[in-house]
């Protein structure tokens, strides 16, 4: 009998709100998933799921990455590549339901044996005056420079 | 001790029941409705685009501008995905982009910057006194701030929040930036199906 009231339970909840969970708004990205093998890493620093959104040459885009730090404390300072006329970090903040896109001022910070995620409404890479279209599919390099490990090439592929 | 169990699960089944047709919808409620403001504006083929075209869609609205790389083509995506969920009830859906930069945003630009993502979007710009009227009916705030070290020149800091209006084009719902995907897509389904 207990069995038979679970089972209506189970359908009538399911058949309510059976839905798959796949992301929120501006945020539809996956949980960072740090068993799949990094994409660049040194010292420490290993990069996972670089990406950026499409654009129109002439355009803006931001691109994003999961960062994750194995040893002390480090901070991303700046990008640099030859697909915009300007990159610059930036951030979001929600002040009371404005938006407001500010400079990463000082650069990104990671935290010792921690992890920073540059997505969408957060962190983010702006990409500022693209030199040509990128469409999905697509990929383009960039140079991630960190205050103790240097230089890191990353490969970022446009979706 | 036998009909007591049937009884609990009869009453639980029409609990559930009941659930199913009182929709209780996930994203914040306007309540009581009201009307929402009937702007005329420019769309991105240069073409007056009236509200009240929108009579029998869901429509989304919000508010951005094509120079924002981060927050607003991240609602433009989901708002596709959404689209793309519903399948073929697609067409029930209407989603509606608002300029607040119409200095920077021509027509062009927009047609441009909603075409990477879904050319159905309807993208407006219009004079700065009529965007007014429709950013202060629609409680969207936008404000110039100038980014002195940035090449972006300026930024637009402006509300994040999508408005949802009914078929009879009446304000219902209002979604925030990080609802999730699944309760917007079952608010926007429930509203179809009224």
């Amino acid at each position: 009998m207990r069995t038979l009231s679970i089972i209506v339970l189970t359908l009538f909840l399911t058949a309510c709100g059976g839905m798959q969970h796949t992301g929120q708004m501006g945020m539809a990205v996956a949980t960072p998933d740090l068993a799949v093998t990094p994409v660049s890493q040194s010292n420490g620093i290993a990069i996972r799921d670089p990406w950026a959104r499409q654009g129109t040459n002439g355009d803006n885009s931001a691109a994003y990455l999961v960062i994750s730090n194995a040893s002390t404390s480090d901070t991303l300072l700046s990008v640099t590549g030859d697909v915009a006329t300007a990159i610059e970090l930036h951030t979001v903040v929600n002040e009371n339901g404005m938006m407001q896109m500010i400079p990463a001022e000082g650069g990104v910070p990671v935290a010792a044996n921690g992890m920073q995620v540059l997505k969408p409404g957060s962190y983010h890479i702006m990409l500022i005056g693209l030199s040509t279209d990128l469409k999905s599919g697509d990929s383009f390099p960039l140079t991630l420079t960190f205050a103790n490990v240097g230089p890191i090439d990353v490969m970022f592929e446009v979706r | 001790m036998h009909t007591y169990r049937v009884w609990f699960i009869a009453v639980i089944t029409l609990f559930f029941l009941g659930g199913c047709t009182d929709y209780t919808f996930k994203n914040a409620v306007i309540e009581p409705p009201d009307a929402a403001f009937p702007f005329v504006l420019t769309d991105q083929n240069g073409e007056d685009f009236s509200f009240r075209t929108l009579e029998g869609k869901v429509t989304l609205v919000f508010f951005g501008y094509t120079n924002c790389p981060d927050i607003c083509p991240a609602t433009l995506s989901d708002l596709q995905l959404v689209k793309q969920r519903l399948g073929d009830r697609a067409d029930k859906l209407a989603i509606v982009f608002i300029t607040v930069d119409p200095e920077r945003d021509s027509p062009e630009r927009l047609k441009r910057f909603v075409g990477l993502y879904d050319t159905t979007v309807i993208a407006l710009t219009g004079q700065p006194d009529a965007l007014a009227r429709v950013y202060q009916a629609y409680g969207a705030g936008a404000q110039r701030r100038e980014t002195p070290g940035s090449a972006l020149g300026y930024a637009m800091d402006h509300t994040s929040t999508t408005t949802v209006i009914d078929k009879k084009g009446l304000r219902r719902l209002l979604i925030g930036f990080g609802s999730p995907l699944d309760d917007v897509v079952a608010d926007v389904s429930a509203l179809i199906a009224e």
